[in-house]
């Protein structure tokens, strides 16, 4: 292909007048008002709503209990460096230990929740001390110490996978 | 033999650039909560960026203008100023994901607190947008990232139950206990990552830099259209292994390290090397573009002298708007926003404002007075329009899903 008219040349600038564009500051709030909306954490205001954020919370804990299960058979194994074990874990350690002070920090909506809550966090402070009796294991290198976190996280999720299938 | 040598790098450094923190984030959270379910969405994906890539490209080798220059002279300054506010505020979001990244890529290979690293790696990206030679800059970050093809390696390591993928892949509906509005979301959030502004603004303004002439489409072309598919394979493969490895051990990705994991348990060591060594090249090029991206965004709004190839005395406002830009972008990390976090956000947001990146490329395009007889084919006008309805389509719909859904919850 060949172009046939030669493009066309720059137009001349007049003077530049920029008009302030419309709602840009108003996009720009919206936009923080979204960001500040989607990272709130709501109250429970009814049975429903907690046992469907205890779920949430089930299945969170779930995934960072079995990634520790992952990271401990990996280090097992041998079969990754240790700043990437480390790192890892404690990862996963503390997004437990936030989700463990964020469901703790909901107000049940009635009596009846309390039973779930007490379980379910006894199972997220056990979460978080699995993880961490992992970490620290792994700092030291020691292998017995390895394989007693290791136990104790299948436990630990063996009993949120009950949980979680009782809450669905 | 040179001219085959030239093709093939520059493939290599399309397929190896392609990826950034977005792309390996939003895959690999996907293939862990949902499997294949929505892998359609990258061919699609694909298809979109391929496309307006090749118009951008087609506009600067035939104009010798970069895109966003001419949108601003067609579609007057107040179309120029929303183009400008929209793509810039994504890029730099997007520039301070890519630092994130690049921080808590090192902190997984080094074991020092990521925040540490931030600092490190934004004086990196700015020596090398200082100092480092254009060409040198896209192909060695684009060959690094070919390792990020040990993802493929992994999922064929993994021995998959590869119908059951294919099964997965085309259910094209979540699975049991997840919504079909969380599902709609990561879809959002997965075609908002495949399609980032900033790419299209880099690809066109770094024609510019290399002095494009039509002689320079052919290549060009063959790079997009060989390049970006490629890379969106690297993307399957990456969802793929969540979805193989991650998925049945009810693992939902929300850090980095989570990302390596099916790659260390299939091969090991030297697959934790690679992969990191990858996870560092894609968010190091994307950190590198996306900076050049926003200093070429100002510039050429306010007609600024710009160009990383010429000397930074020649272009003072360039070199200031990318130094404020990696500024702004390292003080926001500094926060301690979790960088994931940041991710899943700027490729969602980055779904919203799609229209008004890509509709002024689509009219610019179309236009003889800078193309000549060489203005978008009637097949590329069709399916360019469809592309434009299902952008206004996505932009209209992100937001309110990441309300109703609490960003995917």
């Amino acid at each position: 292909m060949t172009g046939s008219e030669p493009p066309r040349p720059r137009r001349s600038r007049g003077p530049r007048v920029l008009r302030p564009v419309r709602g840009a500051r108003g996009a720009l709030a919206a936009t923080a008002l979204v960001l500040a909306a989607t990272a709130c954490t709501a109250p429970a205001l009814t049975t429903e709503a907690y046992h469907h954020d205890a779920l949430l919370t089930t299945g969170d804990l779930l995934s960072a209990v079995r990634t520790g299960i992952l990271v401990a058979e990996l280090a097992e194994d041998d079969r990754a460096f240790q700043p990437y074990l480390e790192t890892s874990t404690k990862d996963v350690e503390e997004s437990a230990r936030s989700l463990t002070d964020t469901f703790g920090a909901l107000q049940p909506p009635a009596p009846a929740c309390d039973p779930l809550r007490d379980e379910l966090t006894d199972l997220a402070n056990a979460s978080v001390h699995d993880l961490s009796a992992l970490r620290i294991a792994l700092k030291r290198e020691d292998a017995a110490g390895l394989a007693e976190a290791a136990e104790g996280l299948h436990a630990t999720a063996s009993e949120l996978t009950e949980l979680q299938e009782e809450l669905r | 033999m040179r001219l085959v040598l030239s093709f093939t790098l520059g493939m290599l450094t399309a397929v190896g650039g392609f990826l950034d923190i977005g792309d390996l984030v939003a895959n690999a959270v996907i293939g862990s909560r949902f499997g294949m379910s929505l892998a359609w969405v990258i061919p699609v994906g694909i298809i979109g960026i391929t496309l307006f890539t090749e118009m951008a490209a087609r506009v600067t080798a035939v104009s010798g203008r970069a895109v966003f220059d001419l949108v601003r002279e067609r579609l007057g300054a107040r179309a120029g100023l929303a183009n400008l506010l929209a793509s810039y505020v994504i890029t730099l979001l997007t520039m301070s994901a890519q630092i994130g990244g690049i921080a808590l890529a090192l902190e997984l290979a080094s074991g020092i607190h990521y925040l540490l690293w931030v600092p490190v790696a934004v004086a990196l990206v700015w020596i090398v947008v200082w100092r480092m030679p254009f060409g040198w800059m896209e192909k060695t970050y684009g060959l690094l990232g070919l390792a990020l093809v040990v993802f493929g390696v992994a999922l064929w390591q993994l021995g998959p139950d590869w119908g059951g993928l294919m099964t997965s892949a085309a259910s094209l509906s979540p699975p049991p206990n997840e919504e079909w509005s969380v599902w709609a979301y990561y879809g959002i959030a997965l075609f908002g990552a495949t399609m980032t502004p900033y790419s299209v603004l880099f690809f066109s303004s770094s024609g510019v830099e290399e002095k494009w002439t039509p002689r320079d489409l052919a290549t060009a072309r063959i790079n997009i259209f060989f390049g970006f598919p490629v890379g969106g394979l690297l993307a399957l493969a990456i969802m793929g292994c969540a979805a193989v490895w991650l998925m049945p051990a009810s693992v939902q990705v929300e850090d980095l390290g989570q990302v390596a994991l099916p790659v260390v348990a299939a091969l090991g060591r030297i697959g934790l090397i690679v992969v990191l060594v990858g996870f560092f090249a894609a968010t190091f090029g994307a950190a590198l573009e996306s900076a050049l991206a926003s200093g070429y965004g100002l510039a050429q709004y306010f007609g600024w002298p710009w160009g990383k190839t010429k000397p930074p005395e020649q272009v003072p406002y360039f070199q200031l708007a990318i130094l404020l830009g990696l500024l702004a972008g390292t003080l926001f990390i500094l926060t301690g926003l979790d960088p994931i976090k940041v991710v899943e956000y700027s490729i969602v947001l980055s779904a919203g404002a799609l229209p008004l990146t890509y509709l002024p490329i689509f009219v610019v395009a179309n236009d003889r007075g800078y193309l000549g007889d060489r203005v978008n084919s009637r097949f590329t006008n069709i399916v360019g329009s469809v592309y434009l309805v299902l952008l206004l389509a996505v932009s209209i719909v992100a937001i309110p899903l990441m309300l109703y859904t609490k960003a995917g919850q």
